[in-house]
Formats: structure tokens, C-alpha cells, sequence
């Protein structure tokens, strides 16, 4: 089954709109929400979840309708936003015991295992717990209610290499089993790179390409050539160049690149800047 | 709703200025009564219960700021709290402030009928009941466009509307006065005088519990 299902979603704003999405996140994977500030994730998650409303188009999570069905699978979902939403003033324990009689399946042993994990300290008021730890404290909630689907938007923006890290390790074991899916939405292109199994590319509000990691990796390659022999390139093969007075540097259809060009491995950050850049 | 309430109740917890502004204020509104000489019925109380209303919708008011402000409600969104789960319990805080504030003013006319030795059931319960029906009007007109429009246009909403009703009433006043007195003037007159007392908190209940479901409804068409 997949965890989200999203056909044809369309929804209009005075000056964003989002056009047409089609986005699947299939059980037991990881997709990665990659686009530029601006783009349209975190309105697609606001979507998903119907906080804000659709003009058209399909949702399933978890395989109900977000809109007449979502309540019903709400206990098996985890959300993590980009900022603090618990009270400041609440320490993690007396959090824990308001979330036990939000959620149904609260595993209060396992929230108290995860934050001695996390080194999460237990009696500090939240305000008082730095950025990292905040965002990690949103993680433990999100998954100590067995959830099976976490959604995470800019989890990771504003956090130090080092914390986004741990973060990517306690997602990583999270996946471990395997109904377990998440949907990661980020700008940080290389915190995704090491989670996902599917990346998707968002721009102005279209998706613009859903794909599985490795089939990038193997379809499209970095060139470095001249501007002639780029021209030797069928151009619906080329996703994106940049021409300078040193040369022409490219990404590119591998099959479709010539015998004598040497093609690099493509790092997703860049298939996404050239992309943008070429749409641009 | 028990995780909600737990989550109100750490929160005030949390803001112990607010509950001694409250106290302070009930001194001086002891000290002023205790000390006044003029004869005070239980009926004057009202000014005081207009003060304790707006306390009430103040306070509820503050909950769903905080919850705005922390995000908290964004966030309940995606838990498995219902949306009239929600509502519901910004009723009932409402409705504990309402009767909190409400036992907090009827020590003030409890003070005045002892001393001038000439306590009664009924101007207690009038005491009573008198702040808590106009919270109850306060809440019911306030929260429907708090839970649509968010607390920054539902309170500037709830003003507009509060003005409105104030001049309709004066206006009302006004024109039943020119007429020798209308049938709504001698109800409002009544009620002050504590004559249909039951009447009012009736209908201020009954509004309130009217305003419930439209809150709901509210609630369900606002976008995040």
C-alpha cells in the first residue's frame, strides 16, 4: 500500500499557485521533497494534511481521503515541522505526559528511551533547549506513538551539520522497518541525498521531476566539454548547462552522451540547480 | 481533551502574574466596597461583573493566542485531537473561568449583604449569575469569530461587534425611554433588577451553548 497518494492536486493562492501535483510515496520508503524556498513543499504538506484545502485533485494517506478519512489515521502519523510548536515553558516530561492522553498508542517507555538516546535533557523547559534539541524532541514525539508515516517539513534547515546528522541516523533507524515511511521535505539537498529512496523536485509550485534516487544516479551524468560538442547533444537529452569562457559544463542523458566525453557521477544538488536554472 | 486540559492548566500554571492581577484587582474591589458609604445593592455589582466578563473572555482569549503563537494548534492539527474535541475545550475553560470569576465576584456582594446584615438567596445567586451570564455573552459572540478568523481579527471582530451592540442597546434605551418604555428597555431594566435573573442566565446559556456548534463549524472551514 502506498503511505501517500497524491493525483492531480491543484490549489490556488493570489500569487502561488500549486499546479497539478502528482507525488507517490510508496510504503516503506523515503521521498525526499526537494525545492527552493518558495517552491510549494510545505503548502503539498499542509495539503496532505488539510490544514489547508484543495481546489481539486486526490489525497490518500495511509490509504484513506485526507479530507472524509483523515482522523482515522492520524495515530499512525508523526509530523515534525521546522520550528517549535510545544509550549516553551513545558519540560519534555510534563510533555509527555500531555501527548500519552493525546495519542492512543503512547509508548511512554519509549519516549523516555529516546530522549536518554538523544541526550535530551528531561526537566529543562523546552524554551531553554537549543534549536537542535528541539527539533530532535519533535522527532522522539513523532515517533513514540508507533507511528507508521512521519512528514517532516525543513526538519533539518537551521540546524549545525553535525545535529542534521544525528537527525538523518534517527530517520535512518526509523525506516528500519519496513511499513515505516517517511516524506522529507528540505532544501538541504544533501541531507536528502543520504535518506531518500525517490527524490521529488518542486519548482513554483509544479512538480517538475519524481524519481527514484538510483535511476538518477544512473541515467543522468555531469559533462565537462566544449560548447561545440555540447551542441553535438540532442537538447531534449540536456536537463541543464551552463556555458562560461572555460567551457561548457552539463547534465545530461548518459546514454545520449557521445563516446570520447567523460561523464561524471551527478550529485542530486546539482541535477536540481541545473534543472532550475534551465527552466529559468 | 484531557491532554488538552493538562496543556491549559500547565500553562496557566505558567503565568502566576496573571492570576495575582486577578487578585489584585478583587482587593480593590473589596477595599472600594468595604469602605465605600453610600448603601450598595447587590444589583450595582454590575459594573464589576462587566470588569470579571471581560476578565473571562481575556483569559479565554489568551489560550487560543498562546496556542497560536506556540504553533501548539497548527501542531493539534495533525494529532488525532478532532476539531471539535478542540473547541469543546475552550468552551469548558471558558465556562471554568466563567464560574471561577463568577465565585470570585459574589464574595464582594456576600461582604456588602453582611454588613448591612440582609443576606438573601436570591440577591446571591442575582450576584451570581450576573457575571457569569454576560461571560457567557462575552465567549459566545467572541468565539466563533476567534476559531474562523484567527485571535487578532476574531477579537477586532468581537470589538466591532461588541460596540455595535452597545450603541444598538443605548439607542434602544434611548427610543424605549421617548416611548415610555418598551417591552425590551423594562426586560433589560427587570434583569438588573434581578426580578428575571433566571430569564437571563437562561438565554446567556443557551446562546453559549448555541455558539458551541457554530464555533465548530467555524473551526472546520479555517486553513492553516
Amino acid at each position: 500500500m502506498n503511505a501517500i497518494e497524491i493525483k492531480g492536486l491543484c490549489k490556488s493562492f493570489k500569487e502561488f499557485e500549486i499546479d497539478n501535483v502528482d507525488l507517490t510515496l510508496p510504503g516503506g520508503c523515503v521521498v525526499g521533497l526537494v525545492g527552493e524556498n518558495g517552491a510549494g513543499k510545505s503548502t503539498t504538506i499542509k495539503l496532505i494534511l488539510n490544514m489547508i484545502f484543495k481546489d481539486s485533485g486526490s489525497i490518500r494517506v495511509l490509504g484513506k481521503d485526507n479530507v472524509t478519512e483523515l482522523d482515522s489515521v492520524k495515530e499512525e502519523i508523526g509530523v515534525v515541522f521546522d520550528e517549535s510548536y510545544f509550549p516553551p515553558s513545558l519540560t519534555p516530561v510534563k510533555l509527555g505526559n500531555i501527548m500519552k492522553h493525546i495519542y492512543r498508542n503512547w509508548d511512554m517507555q519509549r519516549y523516555q528511551d529516546y530522549l536518554q538516546q538523544f541526550s535530551l535533557p528531561e526537566k529543562r523547559p523546552i524554551g531553554k533547549l537549543s534549536r537542535g534539541m528541539k527539533m530532535k524532541l519533535a522527532i522522539t514525539v513523532a515517533m513514540s506513538h508507533h507511528a507508521k508515516l512521519l512528514i517532516l517539513d525543513e526538519a533539518t534547515s537551521g540546524l549545525d551539520p553535525v545535529v542534521r546528522d544525528d537527525v538523518i541516523d534517527i530517520l535512518t533507524d526509523f525506516t528500519r522497518e519496513e511499513d515505516h515511511s517517511i516524506l522529507i521535505s528540505s532544501h538541504i539537498v544533501s541531507d536528502l541525498e543520504k535518506l531518500c529512496d525517490y527524490i521529488a523536485f518542486m519548482h513554483k509550485g509544479k512538480m517538475m521531476l519524481f524519481e527514484e534516487k538510483d535511476r538518477l544516479y544512473e541515467q543522468y551524468g555531469v559533462i565537462h566539454c566544449t560548447e561545440k560538442e555540447l551542441q553535438s547533444i540532442p537538447s531534449d537529452a540536456v536537463i541543464g548547462k551552463k556555458i562560461g569562457s572555460y567551457g561548457a559544463e552539463a547534465i545530461a542523458l548518459r546514454s545520449a552522451v557521445p563516446h570520447g566525453i567523460t561523464v561524471y557521477p551527478v550529485d542530486i544538488e546539482k541535477l536540481f540547480i541545473f534543472m532550475i536554472r534551465e527552466r529559468e | 481533551m484531557k491532554g488538552l486540559l493538562l496543556r491549559d492548566g500547565y500553562l496557566l500554571r505558567q503565568r502566576p502574574v496573571l492570576l495575582m492581577l486577578v487578585g489584585f484587582v478583587g482587593i480593590v474591589l473589596l477595599f472600594s466596597f468595604i469602605t465605600t458609604d453610600e448603601e450598595t445593592t447587590v444589583a450595582n455589582t454590575w459594573p464589576f461583573s462587566a470588569m470579571i466578563s471581560l476578565f473571562t473572555t481575556g483569559f479565554s482569549l489568551l489560550l487560543l493566542y498562546e496556542d497560536e503563537q506556540n504553533k501548539w494548534l497548527n501542531y493539534c492539527k495533525t494529532t488525532p485531537v478532532r476539531d471539535a474535541v478542540y473547541v469543546l475545550e475552550k468552551y469548558l475553560m471558558a465556562l471554568i473561568f466563567s464560574v471561577f470569576f463568577g465565585l470570585i465576584l459574589t464574595v464582594l456582594p456576600l461582604v456588602v449583604m453582611l454588613r448591612q446584615d440582609a443576606f438573601a438567596w436570591a440577591d446571591f445567586w442575582l450576584s451570581l449569575v450576573i457575571p457569569i451570564g454576560m461571560s457567557f455573552l462575552c465567549v459566545s459572540l467572541m468565539y466563533p469569530l476567534t476559531f474562523r478568523f484567527g485571535t487578532s481579527k476574531g477579537f477586532l471582530c468581537f470589538l466591532v461587534i461588541f460596540v455595535l451592540l452597545a450603541v444598538g442597546v443605548f439607542v434602544g434605551g434611548l427610543a424605549a425611554d421617548f416611548s415610555n418604555g418598551g417591552k425590551v428597555w423594562k426586560f433589560l431594566t427587570a434583569l438588573e433588577n434581578g426580578k428575571k435573573a433566571l430569564y437571563g442566565i437562561l438565554i446567556a446559556a443557551g446562546l453559549f451553548g448555541l455558539s458551541l456548534p457554530i464555533s465548530i463549524g467555524c473551526f472546520r472551514k479555517r486553513q492553516f
